[in-house]
Order: structure tokens, then C-alpha cells, then sequence
């Protein structure tokens, strides 16, 4: 079984993937426009942030009160996430509600208005979610990560919500031409995924679309970081708190580098598969050390980060990161079993029709295949892709992107360090 | 949906869905927090931690990876009134998931090193949720609302009792409440009902019912006067929560209140696997508008789940940064006088109802979603009225809520929790 969605292009750069599924009367609607926290303007970490909370509260033709009644009385939430490349904008709606959300979504798109009362509220909110994150270790210890890894303002490196100083500065006027400078046509995908007629959306899509017109940006470049020398331990004491959270993690791969679906099943044996791999059968399970421990691979357009998370008790601490250490080396001298190797491919393999159940999830997986060029038919070629993968790929994976000499470690919670060194 | 018992007394509700080639598998317990005394607070969530950890027939090295190799996922969660344990994978599967929840029905090991290690994992997993000052702010807003109802206690236990109990309290409690006539299987997804049904016979068909299990009598005394509580710590940001005792899932008064909550906070839904991952459409809601839009807060939310007995409906305020608790709660208090005063409008009742409609779509939207909604209303009451939800709903009149929000909004009913960070 395979997608096999229908793509379209408009005239002025739009691109539609559309695909039809009939389990409930329901549609799923994604945006993402190639406007993620990267386009942050020099400086000015959050301001993509500060407009993802106010783009949907005013367009030239409808109030925020206005907004929220379609919404609300449709039984909708909209979804607005920001990653570091994509401004994304997602809902699901009944199917009777389809061609009146698109083009709400598309006005909000297009033309917001920036509000200042609404800005003025948003900041607010965001401030608190600031001060918030600054009393989560769990987040403390990733944010600290991503920064020591990608050092000096680098765009993956950076808080996706800036900082309240800056946030408190922010003017209608910077996000009206962050809004014109970055959203345009070119950058923009539709997935619409559910009980609806793929030439009747690609219809509704041309009409709500066909008139805007904007020349392309220039496109943002990521530049890649040299990877760390030595290893480094960072430490914040936050003894407010029961448990303690480690962020251990390295730069590791693009998504389009040839080896990444060797880095992939590695990760799914080393932290992921079951409960967190081998970290997990070692941490979690023999050592009853932590209620999770998992690693994640985050592939990106630049290479992204392989992260390595666990919380545990304060006193635990040093025994964790000393078993990642280990589980590490471990790892890097003896390589993964063949069986393991089998264990995880499967896995993956399997899991791809479970993974693709729901209109949301598979609109998401469309969009993923757009953003990253993988092609239409990558759901149908994935586990081939998967197959041809060798132990000794996977081992040189392991060898190229593991080294605990090079690991930056961050911990966070009632901790502290007891010995410099 | 089929329904039928085996002799044994195991319910099993099977629902055909051919959209996609999967099939999900839950297996209920009709035990949670609320079946447990003093002193084995967190036992029902410690076993269902343990039943994840080998069988007679399942060995402890082979649970990792035995419904993974299908591309399966797989997971559990205990809660007041409920254990439950589910496998979602490709459907040629089934017979391998029914083997694993047989198994966890009648054989599991308990070794002594395993409760041990057990405990430090669960610990940890407490000290994790008190690191979130929301979550430990409710924790003792429903300590406090409740007097005698075990309700009152946190799942996943207090420390001390985490502390000391034994592997024999496990173990015991295991072997009294997982009999396969205090559960009830369901599977949903791309298979043969006949045929799913005579693997379910195969498999459980031979496990001995348990003696019949004596339940909870206590009934929670009305509450006489607002109760209070502040925690102080170290911390930055400033959380509200108001809990009312709330009616049941069978209570005439669940619906009208669903339906008020919807108004107040926007509608979220009745499934507690989905409903809560999507916030719900809120924007308009009353006290959205009161709180949010006027600067006090950065969210408010509010929490009405089926339940078996009568517990709590909160809603969860996170205060500004420069606003005030007392601020917060004088706005809560006068948007909640003004409802229990005047009721809601037709139109209000209108957009509560085409949500609740629009929401019971979008949580039907997998055969996971749907496994877990037959699984849980048969638990914590029957399946029927799971199937009733939406003509409920649709019924619900004006004059209903008025009388709801008068009955439960009542200041005597209420319990106010202030987190104030120092």
C-alpha cells in the first residue's frame, strides 16, 4: 500500500499534496512555510515566535473575535508550530467545514494584521512561558545543550522564544516586515489529508490562492559547526526540584547525508527501541535508575543534533552519565549485534502503516517528504532504503557520531558539582 | 461491536475496522488508585509497572522486542478507577498480542530483584511530576477536596508508602484484581470477529476466575465550605486551580456539565488517550476571554473526565507574569457567578454542542482511539455509554445547565489552590 498523493504547483509557487482517506468525515489541513526560527533577524531570536501567537488574531478582513467565532463554532484548534526551518499552521476539521477553514487559514497566511492590543497580550503570555521554561529542567538542560553545541547566535542554537528583554521589545512594524520578508507563495506547502475529493481541494486551494503574488525571498543558509574537541560538563543547580535531567548529546548528521539511515537504526537500537534501546535497558531497566532515558536523531538541513536525555534522582546523577559512558563505548568497541540490527529494521519497517493511521499523521509525513525532496513514492521505498542498510554501516555510524571524549553533557536540578575537573 | 463474556467472566468487545491493516488490543482491569487501603497508595501503578517485566512463558529477555518486531507499540496507564494494557500493530499480529495479555493476566513473576529496581524507576517518575509545580498544585487540590473517597490519594502513590512497600503487597494485590473476571478485553482494527474471538478463547479461555472482589463503599460526604490551600517554594511562575466535586459519568448532571465546561474553557472531548493532546478550541470561551484575553493569565483550562465515582472538575489557571493570583481568582469568581447566576446562551449551547460533535469525530480518528473508548466505559460503567455520548450531548437543554452550574458552582463545593512562587 502507498500514498500516492496528488501534487500540485501552482502557478505562483504554491505546492498542494492532497490525499484522499475516508475512515471519518474529517480533514486534516497543514501549512508550512519555509519560515522558521531560523529567519530570526540578526539579534532578534523569538521574533518568528512573537508572530506564530498573534498571525492567526486579525487579517485585513476579519477581527480576532471574528477569527476565534469560525473557530470555535467549527470545533477547532489551530495548531502553530515553530521548528527552526518551518512556520507551520495545522488543523483538523469536519469534512462539511473544509473549503470555509482553507480559506480562513489562507487569509491568515497572506494577510494578517498585527493587532497592537493582541501583540501587546501575546507578549504577556509568552514572557510567562519564559519564566516558566526557566524553572523546567528538563528544558533548561536541552536549551543549554543546543547552545553549547551550536555556539555564537547559530540559528539551531538559539532560543526559539528569545528572551523577555527582547521579546518586551519587539514592534508591530519588525513583525509586519518579518511577515512580508519571509511568507510568500514559493515557500509555502499545503498537505490536506482526508474525506475530501483531490480535485475538489486542488480547486478550493487555486481559488483562496491564485492571486497572490510575491517574488521568492532569499533563501536562508545554515552553515554547518565543527563538531566538539573534548568533552564538557555544564552544571545548573536548580535545587527547587526533585529530580535531576540530563541533556548529553553531539552534532551529528544532515538528513541528506548518505549515511542516514544507518544513523537512524543505530539510534533506534541505542535509545529508542522498546523502552530507550540499550540506555534504556541499562539505565531504566537493570539499573532502575531512571523513569526515562531515550536518545533522539534530529537530521536536519544542517546536521542536527543526537541527543541523549534521562531524569533521575539527584543521587543518581554521576551513575547515569558514567552507564551512557559506558553503553557508549560499549557501543563504539563492540558494535551492535546482527540480531539487534534485525530487531530495529523490522521495527521500523512495521511500524510505517501504524505510523500513517490518522489524517493528521499522514499530512505530517507529506510534509516531511516535500520539505526534505525524498519524493512522492518515499512512504513505498522506505523499507527498501531500510533493507539495504549494513552492520557495518551501522557500526561506522555509531563510530562517526559517538566519542564520550567529545560529548557535551548538561545537567540540570537539585545537583551541584562537587569536584571541578 | 461484538460483546460477549467467556465463562470465566471475561468481557470481550470486538469491533471490525478495515481502514488500514492494524489491529489494537487493550486489555481493562477494574482496578486503580480508588481500590487501594492506606499504606498501598501507588500499588495498582507499581503492578502495572511490574507486569511489564517477564511471565512464566515470557521471558524477562525476550518482553523487549516481542510485539516490536511487528512494528507494535505498546504501553499501559493506571488511573483512579482503571489498569490497562495496549498493543496497537500490524493485525497478523493479533495472536501474538493476545498471547501477551494472557500471559500478563495469569502469569506474571514479581522476582524480588525486579520489585526493587521497580521502585527507584517509580520514585524517579514521581520526583519528575513534582518538578511541575501545576502538577503538584493538583495533586494536593484533590488531596484536600477529598475527606474520605480514596479518590483523594495521587496515583502513582505518597513516597512513604512507595518507600515501603513489599514485593508480597504486590504481588498479593496482583493476584486478587487481575482475574479475567475483573477485566475486559477489546480489540478493534482489520480482523475477523469469529476468528478473533476463537484466538481469545484459545488464549484466556483456561484462566480461572478469581473470587468475586468485594468493592469500594465509601461515598465521598458533601463538601460544607470552601477549603483553601497555599504551597509556597522556590520557583517563577504563579498557578490557580479551583476543583469541584463533579458528578459521575452516570450522573444526569455529567452531560449539562460537559457541556458548561465546554462554554467555560472550550470542549475537549471524552477520551483521555486523545482528547488532551489537542488543546481544545477555546478562544471564545468564557474564561478565555476573562482571564487570557485580558492579560491575567497565560492559559486556563479546565478537566472533566467519565468517571465511576463522582470526582473532580477543575480548571487550571497559569497566572501572568505581573498579574496576581488574588487578581486571577477575583476574575475566575466573577466569570463563574455570572454563569451560575444566569446560565449560558442559546447561542453558547449551540457552539458547546457542534464542538463536542466536531471532537467526537476527530477522536475516532484510529483503531487505538477507538479500542480505548470501548475499553474504558466498560470499566468505569458500560459500553453503552460510550455509544449514548452523542445523543446525550445533543439533548442536553438550556435549563439543564442553569441547574448544573447553580448545583456544582456553589461556593461550599469548591476547594481554591494557590502555587506562589518565592
Amino acid at each position: 500500500m502507498s500514498l500516492n498523493p496528488v501534487r500540485t504547483t501552482l502557478d505562483n509557487g504554491v505546492t498542494l499534496l492532497v490525499k484522499q482517506a475516508t475512515t471519518t468525515p474529517a480533514v486534516a489541513i497543514s501549512f508550512s512555510m519555509r519560515a522558521g526560527s531560523i529567519v530570526d533577524p540578526a539579534g532578534m531570536p523569538g521574533q518568528t515566535w512573537l508572530l506564530s501567537r498573534v498571525i492567526d488574531r486579525g487579517t485585513a478582513t476579519r477581527s480576532a473575535a471574528g477569527i476565534s467565532e469560525e473557530l470555535d463554532s467549527r470545533g477547532i484548534t489551530l495548531t502553530i508550530i515553530i521548528t527552526r526551518h518551518l512556520f507551520s499552521i495545522g488543523c483538523r476539521c469536519l469534512s462539511e467545514d473544509f473549503e470555509a477553514v482553507l480559506s480562513l487559514l489562507a487569509d491568515i497566511v497572506m494577510s494578517p494584521s498585527l493587532p497592537g492590543d493582541e501583540i501587546a497580550t501575546r507578549k504577556g503570555e509568552i514572557i510567562t512561558s519564559i519564566r516558566q521554561d526557566d524553572d523546567n529542567p528538563a528544558i533548561r538542560a536541552s536549551e543549554s545543550l543546543m547552545a553549547l553545541l551550536y555556539p555564537d547566535g547559530h540559528p539551531y542554537g538559539r532560543q526559539t522564544k528569545g528572551t523577555i528583554d527582547l521579546v518586551e521589545q519587539f514592534s508591530r512594524d519588525q513583525l509586519l516586515k518579518l511577515h512580508a520578508d519571509r511568507f510568500a507563495p514559493s515557500e509555502l506547502t499545503l498537505a490536506i489529508v482526508g474525506d475530501v475529493d483531490p480535485v475538489h481541494a486542488g480547486d478550493a486551494v487555486a481559488r483562496v490562492f491564485r492571486d497572490w503574488k510575491k517574488p521568492a525571498p532569499t533563501a536562508m543558509r545554515v552553515s554547518a559547526v565543527p563538531a566538539a574537541t573534548e568533552r564538557r560538563r555544564v552544571v545548573i543547580p536548580m535545587m527547587n526540584k526533585a529530580q535531576a535531567d540530563i541533556a548529553y548529546g553531539f552534532i551529528a548528521i544532515a538528513r541528506n547525508d548518505p549515511a542516514y539511515y544507518a544513523c537512524w537504526l543505530m539510534n533506534v537500537a541505542f535509545g529508542q527501541y522498546a523502552i530507550g534501546g540499550r540506555l534504556g535497558d541499562s539505565i531504566r531497566e537493570r539499573q532502575g535508575m531512571a523513569y526515562y532515558v531515550s536518545s533522539a536523531l534530529d537530521a536536519n538541513i544542517a546536521p542536527g543534533p543526537l541527543t541523549i536525555r534521562a531524569g533521575v534522582s539527584p543521587a543518581n546523577v554521576d551513575r547515569a552519565v558514567a552507564s551512557i559512558d559506558e553503553e557508549i563505548v560499549r557501543l563504539v568497541r563492540e558494535g551492535l549485534t546482527e540480531k539487534e540490527l534485525d530487531e530495529s529494521r523490522q521495527y521500523l519497517i512495521g511500524s510505517i502503516p501504524r505510523s500513517l493511521e490518522t489524517n493528521a499523521a499522514i499530512a505530517n509525513f507529506l510534509q516531511v517528504e516535500q520539505f526534505f525532496g525524498l519524493g512522492l513514492d518515499y512512504d513505498a521505498r522506505l523499507p527498501d532504503l531500510l533493507r539495504a542498510v549494513t552492520l557495518e554501516q551501522v557500526n561506522d555510524a555509531a563510530r562517526r557520531l559517538l566519542d564520550p571524549d567529545r560529548a557535551t553533557i548538561v545537567i540540570a536540578g537539585p545537583y551541584e558539582e562537587r569536584s571541578i575537573g | 461491536m461484538r460483546a460477549t463474556r467467556l465463562d470465566n467472566g471475561l468481557k470481550v468487545l470486538i469491533q471490525e475496522e478495515h481502514t488500514a491493516p492494524l489491529a489494537s488490543v487493550w486489555c481493562w482491569y477494574k482496578v486503580g488508585s480508588k481500590d487501594e487501603r492506606p499504606g498501598l497508595t501507588g500499588v495498582s501503578h507499581w503492578c502495572e509497572h511490574m507486569n511489564f517485566k517477564g511471565t512464566t512463558n515470557i521471558p524477562r529477555d525476550q518482553v523487549k522486542g516481542i510485539i516490536e518486531k511487528y512494528g507494535g507499540a505498546w504501553n499501559g496507564y493506571t488511573w483512579i478507577d482503571q489498569t490497562t494494557y495496549l498493543e496497537t500493530a500490524m493485525s497478523a499480529a493479533l495472536d501474538r498480542m493476545l498471547f501477551i495479555e494472557s500471559e500478563r493476566m495469569a502469569s506474571c513473576l514479581y522476582h524480588p530483584d525486579d520489585c526493587d529496581s521497580e521502585r527507584t524507576v517509580i520514585i524517579s517518575e514521581l520526583q519528575g511530576g513534582e518538578n511541575d509545580p501545576d502538577q503538584l498544585l493538583d495533586q494536593e487540590v484533590t488531596a484536600t477536596a477529598f475527606k474520605a473517597h480514596p479518590y483523594g490519594h495521587p496515583t502513582i502513590g505518597w513516597l512513604p508508602d512507595l518507600q515501603t512497600m513489599t514485593r508480597d503487597d504486590l504481588y498479593g494485590y496482583y493476584r486478587r484484581f487481575y482475574v479475567p473476571n475483573n477485566a475486559t478485553l477489546v480489540i478493534v482494527g482489520d480482523v475477523d470477529t469469529d476468528e478473533a474471538l476463537r484466538r481469545v478463547e484459545h488464549h484466556f479461555g483456561a484462566i480461572q476466575p478469581g473470587p468475586a472482589i468485594e468493592r469500594l463503599r465509601t461515598v465521598e460526604p458533601p463538601q460544607t465550605g470552601e477549603r483553601r490551600l497555599t504551597l509556597r517554594q522556590e520557583a517563577t511562575t504563579a498557578y490557580l486551580k479551583f476543583g469541584y466535586h463533579a458528578p459521575s459519568a452516570t450522573d444526569p448532571n455529567f452531560y449539562p456539565l460537559l457541556i458548561l465546561d465546554a462554554v467555560l474553557t472550550g470542549a475537549k472531548g471524552l477520551n483521555l488517550w486523545s482528547s488532551f493532546r489537542v488543546p481544545p478550541p477555546q478562544r471564545s470561551a468564557r474564561l478565555y476571554v476573562a482571564l487570557v484575553d485580558r492579560g491575567l493569565a497565560s492559559s486556563v483550562s479546565g478537566s472533566l473526565a467519565p468517571t465511576e465515582d463522582p470526582f473532580l472538575y477543575t480548571m487550571s489557571v497559569t497566572v501572568n507574569e505581573g498579574a496576581t493570583l488574588a487578581s486571577a481568582e477575583a476574575a475566575l469568581l466573577e466569570a463563574l457567578a455570572d454563569v451560575e447566576r444566569n446560565g449560558v446562551t442559546e447561542a453558547e449551547l449551540a457552539k458547546a454542542k457542534a464542538q463536542l460533535r466536531a471532537r467526537l469525530v476527530f477522536d475516532n480518528d484510529s483503531v487505538t482511539n477507538i479500542a480505548h473508548q470501548l475499553g474504558y466505559y466498560e470499566t468505569i460503567g458500560s459500553v453503552d455509554l460510550f455509544a449514548e455520548a452523542p445523543g446525550r450531548i445533543a439533548a442536553v437543554t438550556l435549563d439543564e445547565v442553569a441547574t448544573a452550574a447553580r448545583a456544582i458552582l456553589a461556593p461550599s463545593n469548591r476547594t481554591v489552590g494557590w502555587f506562589e512562587p518565592q
